[in-house]
C-alpha cells in the first residue's frame, strides 16, 4: 500500500495528470457531439441499432479515454527514467517487482478516474442533449449499465499495458508516440490484415480480431455483434492477458537493468 | 546486524571486456567521514551504485550493516544516499518530492518539513524543482537522504554546485553526523575540501584500490613533502642539489622548492659546497599531492 500511495502521490503532484485529463475532456467533447448527433438523427426503429446507439452514447469517450489511459501508463514509468527519479524510487524500494506492480495499480486507478469522469459527464448530460425520454429509456436497460461497467474495466486495463510499453521504450515522448501508433495505426493495420485474411480463409479469420487489443475492448464493451466471433468473456480474458504480459515484461526489463 | 560498516569485498564489475571495478576491497567505519577519491573513470560511482543495489556486480560483494542493500529491511531508515543532484521531477515541488519518498518509505510526513529546515530549503519548499539552482538541488538530495534518519550516509560529489557558504555548511553537517556515530562515505574531487573534512580516505584508480587509511597517514606516507629553501646563492645551491639528485625549481619569491631529497641531505650538500641556507622547511603534507602521486599514470581514459 505504501508504494501505491507513493505512486498516486507522484501522479497527483505534477501537471501530467491534469494535462491528460484535459486531453481526455477535449476529445470526449468531440465524441459527445458526434454521438449525440448520431443518436438523435437516427430513427431508432431497429431495437439492435437503438441499443448500440444507447450504449455508444453512455460510453462516449471510450476510444479517446482508452488511448489517454494507455499514454498515462507509459508516463507513470517513463517519467522515472526521463527525470532520473528512478534513483530515489529504487533506493527507497529496492524490490523492483513491487514497484512495477504499484505502478500498474496506480495507473489503473488513474484510468478508472478518467472513466469515472467521462461516465459522470455522460450521465449528467444525457437528459440535456438526447431527445425527450431517450436518456431515461436508455438507463432502464441493463445492457447499457453492463457496457458502462465494462468500459471502466477497459479504462483500468489499458494503463497497465502502458506500463509495460513504458518499460520497453523508456523515452517519454517515444513511448507516448508508440502508444498512439500502436493503438491507431497498429489497429488499422491489423484490421486490414484480417480483412485480407478473411478473403483468403473465410469468416473464421474474424475470430482472430479479438486478439487485437482495441477490438477486444470494443467487443467487451459493446458485446459481440456477430455469432461467429468468440463470446464477450474471451475479449475480457484477452485484455487481462495482455495486461499481465505487459506487467511481466515491464518487471523483467526493470529488474534486469542497472541504473547508472 | 546494524554495525554501520560498509564492507566492499572483492568487487568486480565488467562491461564487456572493460573492468570498471576490479577486485576492489575496502571497509568504511562508523563515526568517521571517509573520502572516496579517484580520478575520472576510476570506478567510484560504479562502486557506490553497486553498494546501493542499483547495479549488480559481476563478482564480489558490497554490504551495509552486514547485508547487501537489496536485502536491507526498511533501507531508507538505514542508509541515506545522494547520487545525483538532478533526480527530482522538475514539475514537482521540493516538498512534494520528499513527500513521495516519505510515502514510499513509510516515514511520517512531518519528516519532510524537518529535513527541509535542516538543509535550509524551507523557504523554497513549495517551489517547483525546475526553478532550483544546482546548489538547491544538492540540498534537496541531502534532505532526501536524511529523511529516514539513517545510520549510514553515502554521498556522491555532494559539494558540486554549492557556493563557499554551502560547502562550509555541508562540512559542518557531515562532521556533526559522523560525530553522532554515523558512517559517512563521500566521494569528491575537491581534494583540499576532503583534507579538511575526511578522517579516512579510500583512493582508487583504474577500478582498483590504491590506498586506504586515515588522511594523515596517507598524505605523509604517500608523498615526501617538497622542501622550501631560501639561500643567498640560489643558483649555486640549485646546481649542487641537482647534482645530489634533487629536482629544484625557483618560486616567484626567490625561494627554491626541492623534491626527491630530504632535509639532512640538503644541509649536508650545502655545507659541502660552503653555501649558506637561510630557510629549510618541509611544506605541509597535502592530500592533493598525495592523490596525484598515488594515482600517477592510472588516470587514463579506459
Amino acid at each position: 500500500m505504501r508504494l501505491l500511495r507513493a505512486e498516486l502521490l507522484k501522479l497527483g503532484t505534477t501537471r501530467t495528470g491534469w494535462l491528460l485529463t484535459a486531453v481526455t475532456l477535449v476529445v470526449w467533447a468531440g465524441a459527445l457531439l458526434v454521438n449525440t448527433l448520431l443518436f438523435n438523427g437516427e430513427v431508432q426503429a431497429d431495437p439492435t441499432a437503438l441499443l448500440l446507439a444507447q450504449t455508444n452514447f453512455y460510453t462516449t469517450g471510450q476510444l479517446a479515454g482508452m488511448t489517454v489511459a494507455l499514454v498515462l501508463g507509459t508516463v507513470v514509468i517513463t517519467a522515472e527514467f526521463q527525470y532520473r527519479t528512478a534513483l530515489p524510487t529504487f533506493l527507497v524500494s529496492p524490490g523492483r517487482t513491487a514497484v512495477i506492480l504499484a505502478k500498474g495499480a496506480a495507473a489503473a486507478l488513474g484510468g478508472l478516474a478518467l472513466w469515472a469522469l467521462t461516465t459522470a459527464l455522460n450521465l449528467a448530460l444525457g437528459p440535456l442533449v438526447l431527445a425527450d425520454g431517450m436518456a431515461a429509456a436508455a438507463l432502464h436497460r441493463p445492457e447499457v449499465w453492463t457496457a458502462v461497467a465494462l468500459n471502466g474495466a477497459t479504462f483500468a486495463v489499458w494503463p497497465v499495458l502502458g506500463v509495460g510499453l513504458g518499460a520497453l521504450v523508456r523515452h517519454q515522448a517515444g513511448a507516448a508516440a508508440a502508444a498512439l501508433g500502436i493503438n491507431f495505426a497498429g489497429t488499422l493495420a491489423l484490421v486490414a490484415g484480417l480483412a485480407g485474411l478473411t478473403e483468403l480463409v473465410g469468416h473464421r479469420a474474424l475470430e482472430w480480431a479479438t486478439l487485437i487489443p482495441s477490438l477486444a475492448s470494443f467487443l467487451l464493451v459493446f458485446g459481440v455483434p456477430d455469432p461467429g466471433l468468440p463470446p464477450r468473456w474471451v475479449a475480457g480474458v484477452v485484455l487481462v492477458g495482455y495486461a499481465v504480459a505487459a506487467l511481466a515484461l515491464g518487471t523483467a526489463l526493470v529488474r534486469r537493468r542497472d541504473l547508472g | 546486524m546494524a554495525d554501520g560498516r560498509i564492507v566492499v569485498s572483492g568487487l568486480t564489475k565488467r562491461y564487456g571486456t572493460l573492468a570498471a571495478v576490479a577486485d576492489l576491497s575496502f571497509t568504511v567505519e562508523p563515526g568517521r567521514v571517509t573520502g572516496f577519491l579517484g580520478p575520472n573513470g576510476a570506478g567510484k560511482s560504479t562502486t557506490l551504485r553497486i553498494a546501493l543495489g542499483l547495479s549488480r556486480p559481476t563478482s564480489g560483494t558490497a554490504t551495509i550493516n552486514g547485508s547487501p542493500y537489496r536485502a536491507l529491511r526498511e533501507p531508507a531508515r538505514q542508509v541515506g544516499a545522494v547520487l545525483e543532484a538532478s533526480c527530482a521531477h522538475p514539475g514537482r515541488s521540493g516538498r512534494d518530492h520528499l513527500r513521495v519518498i516519505c510515502a514510499a518509505a513509510g516515514l511520517p510526513a512531518h519528516r519532510t518539513d524537518e529535513v527541509l529546515a535542516v538543509v535550509g530549503l524551507s523557504p523554497a519548499a513549495r517551489r517547483r524543482v525546475k526553478g532550483y539552482s544546482l546548489g538547491m538541488l544538492q540540498r534537496l538530495g541531502i534532505a532526501a537522504a536524511l529523511l529516514g534518519d539513517p545510520r549510514v550516509l553515502i554521498l556522491d560529489e555532494p559539494a558540486n554546485g554549492l557556493d563557499p557558504e554551502g560547502i562550509h555548511w555541508l562540512r559542518a553537517l557531515l562532521r556533526t553526523l559522523a560525530g553522532q556515530g554515523r558512517t559517512v562515505l563521500v566521494s569528491s574531487h575537491l581534494l583540499a575540501e576532503m583534507q579538511l573534512l575526511a578522517d579516512d580516505v579510500v583512493i582508487i584508480a583504474g577500478g582498483r584500490l590504491v590506498r586506504q587509511g586515515p588522511v594523515a597517514d596517507v598524505v605523509t606516507v604517500a608523498a615526501q613533502p617538497p622542501l622550501r629553501i631560501r639561500a643567498p646563492q640560489a643558483d649555486a645551491l640549485t646546481r649542487a642539489l641537482a647534482a645530489a639528485g634533487a629536482a629544484v625549481t625557483a618560486g616567484p619569491d626567490g625561494a627554491l622548492r626541492a623534491t626527491g631529497i630530504d632535509a639532512p641531505t640538503v644541509a649536508r650538500t650545502a655545507l659541502a659546497a660552503a653555501l649558506e641556507i637561510h630557510e629549510l622547511t618541509p611544506e605541509a603534507p597535502d592530500l592533493e599531492r598525495a592523490f596525484l602521486d598515488l594515482t600517477a599514470g592510472r588516470a587514463e581514459v579506459r
